[in-house]
C-alpha cells in the first residue's frame, strides 16, 4: 500500500488481487452469499477512493479491515431499511435475490434482540404473515406486534451501530 | 485471470500524498496566526489590556477558547481515518476550558450581582462579536474543509462535521477574544457559545451529508 501510494502500479495491482479472497471470505461470514461480490467490489472501490487515509506509519491490516466493516455495517443498515419498508409493500416484488438476501442478513442479526421481539420480526418480515396472524397466534393486540417489530427493528439498527462503536 | 474491475483501478491509480496530522496542526496553526493578526491589525487589541492583564482576563479568556480549540482538533486527529477511535486524553484540554468558565463563573457571582450579567447581554456591541467570530469562523471552516475534511473517511462523519465547526468557531473566538473587552462570564457563554454552536451545527449538517463515504 505504501508503494501503492507512490503510483506504483505493480504492487497495487498485487495488493487488490491479494486482497479480494481476503475480503470474500470476511464478507463470507457475515453475508448472504449473492451479495458477497458486490460487497467485495464495493470495498476496493472505497479502499481505492479513500486511499489517501492510510498512514503509513501503521499497519495495512487494522486499516483495510476497518473499510471493509465501514461496508458491511452500510450494507446491513440499507438491507434493514429495506426489510423495514420494501418488504411490507403490497405487491409482489420484483426483486427475489435482493429479498432472499435481505432475509437471510436479518436472520443473524435477530440473534441480537430480545426472543420476543426477534419472534414477532421473524413471522412477520421473513415468513410474510400479517400483522392479524401474529396477532392472534401469539395472543397480542395488532397494534402491540406493531410496535414489537418496531422496537426490534430499531434494536437492530442499534447493534448495527455498536458494532460500529466497538 | 484478469478482473476488469481490478484493471481499472490500477489503470486509474494516481500517488496521493496521505493524510498527515502534522499538516492538519500547521494548517489550523496558521489560520489561528492570521485571523488572529487580522482581528488585531483591523480592530487593534482590546483598550483595557494592561488592566486585563492584572485582572487575569487577558489570559483566561481566549486561554479557554485555545483549549478548546487544541481538544477539538486533537479529536479530529482521531476521528479522521476508518479505523480512528476516540482517545479519551484527548477530552482534557476541553474540560479544563469548561472548567475555566464555571470557575469564572463562581468568580463573577461573588463580584458581580446576577443583575449586573444579566444586563451585559444587552451590550451594544453584540451583533458586532456574531459576527466577527461567525464570519472568521465561516472561513477557516471552508479553509478546512477544502484542505482536510473532504479527504477523510471517518467513521462518525456527522461528530466529525461538529468538530469541524466547533474547532473554527473555537479557533475565531480565541482571536476574537484577545479584541473584545467584554469578561462576564455569562457574556461569553451565550454569544460565543451561540456562534460556536452554529458553526458546529452547520459543520455535522455538512458532515452529515458530504462525508459519508
Amino acid at each position: 500500500m505504501r508503494a501503492a501510494l507512490k503510483g506504483d502500479q505493480n504492487a497495487y495491482r498485487l495488493l487488490l488481487t491479494d486482497l479480494r479472497p481476503w475480503l470474500t471470505a470476511y464478507f463470507g461470514k457475515r453475508i448472504h452469499r449473492n451479495a458477497i461480490e458486490d460487497l467485495v467490489q464495493d470495498t476496493l472501490m472505497t479502499l481505492h477512493a479513500k486511499r489517501q487515509t492510510f498512514d503509513p506509519n501503521y499497519p495495512f491490516g487494522p486499516w483495510i479491515a476497518a473499510v471493509a466493516r465501514h461496508r458491511w455495517i452500510d450494507h446491513m443498515r440499507k438491507t434493514l431499511k429495506y426489510v423495514e419498508t420494501e418488504l411490507d409493500q403490497e405487491f409482489p416484488s420484483q426483486e427475489h435475490d435482493r429479498d432472499e438476501c435481505a432475509k437471510h442478513d436479518v436472520k443473524t442479526l435477530l440473534k441480537l434482540i430480545p426472543l420476543a421481539q426477534a419472534e414477532m420480526i421473524e413471522m412477520i418480515k421473513l415468513q410474510e404473515m400479517s400483522v392479524e396472524e401474529v396477532s392472534q397466534k401469539k395472543g397480542h393486540s395488532p397494534s402491540n406486534v406493531k410496535i414489537m417489530v418496531h422496537r426490534g427493528m430499531k434494536k437492530m439498527m442499534a447493534a448495527v451501530d455498536e458494532v460500529q462503536d466497538d | 485471470m484478469t478482473d476488469p474491475l481490478i484493471d481499472q483501478l490500477v489503470a486509474d491509480l494516481s500517488p496521493r500524498k496521505p493524510l498527515v496530522n502534522f499538516k492538519l496542526w500547521m494548517h489550523c496553526t496558521a489560520c489561528l496566526v492570521l485571523i488572529a493578526a487580522m482581528i488585531l491589525g483591523l480592530m487593534g487589541l482590546r483598550g483595557d489590556y494592561a488592566h486585563a492583564i492584572q485582572t487575569g482576563a487577558m489570559f483566561w479568556k481566549p486561554g479557554l477558547f485555545f483549549l478548546a480549540w487544541l481538544g477539538s482538533v486533537m479529536l479530529i486527529t482521531d476521528i479522521s481515518r476508518p479505523s480512528g477511535k476516540i482517545k479519551g486524553l484527548h477530552l482534557i484540554p476541553l474540560v479544563i476550558g469548561v472548567a475555566v468558565l464555571i470557575w469564572q463563573f463562581a468568580a463573577q457571582t461573588t463580584q458581580y450581582s446576577f443583575q449586573t450579567m444579566v444586563e451585559s447581554l444587552q451590550d451594544g456591541s453584540v451583533p458586532y462579536c456574531l459576527s466577527v467570530i461567525l464570519g472568521s469562523g465561516g472561513v477557516a471552516l471552508m479553509m478546512a474543509w477544502k484542505f482536510w475534511f473532504s479527504k477523510t473517511a471517518s467513521p462518525h462523519h456527522t461528530l466529525l462535521g461538529f468538530l469541524a465547526g466547533v474547532s473554527a468557531g473555537t479557533l475565531a473566538a480565541t482571536a476574537y477574544a484577545l479584541h473584545c473587552d467584554r469578561d462576564f462570564a455569562l457574556y461569553i457563554s451565550v454569544y460565543y457559545g451561540f456562534s460556536i454552536l452554529v458553526l458546529g451545527m452547520v459543520g455535522s449538517l455538512l458532515g452529515k451529508k458530504m462525508l459519508r463515504w
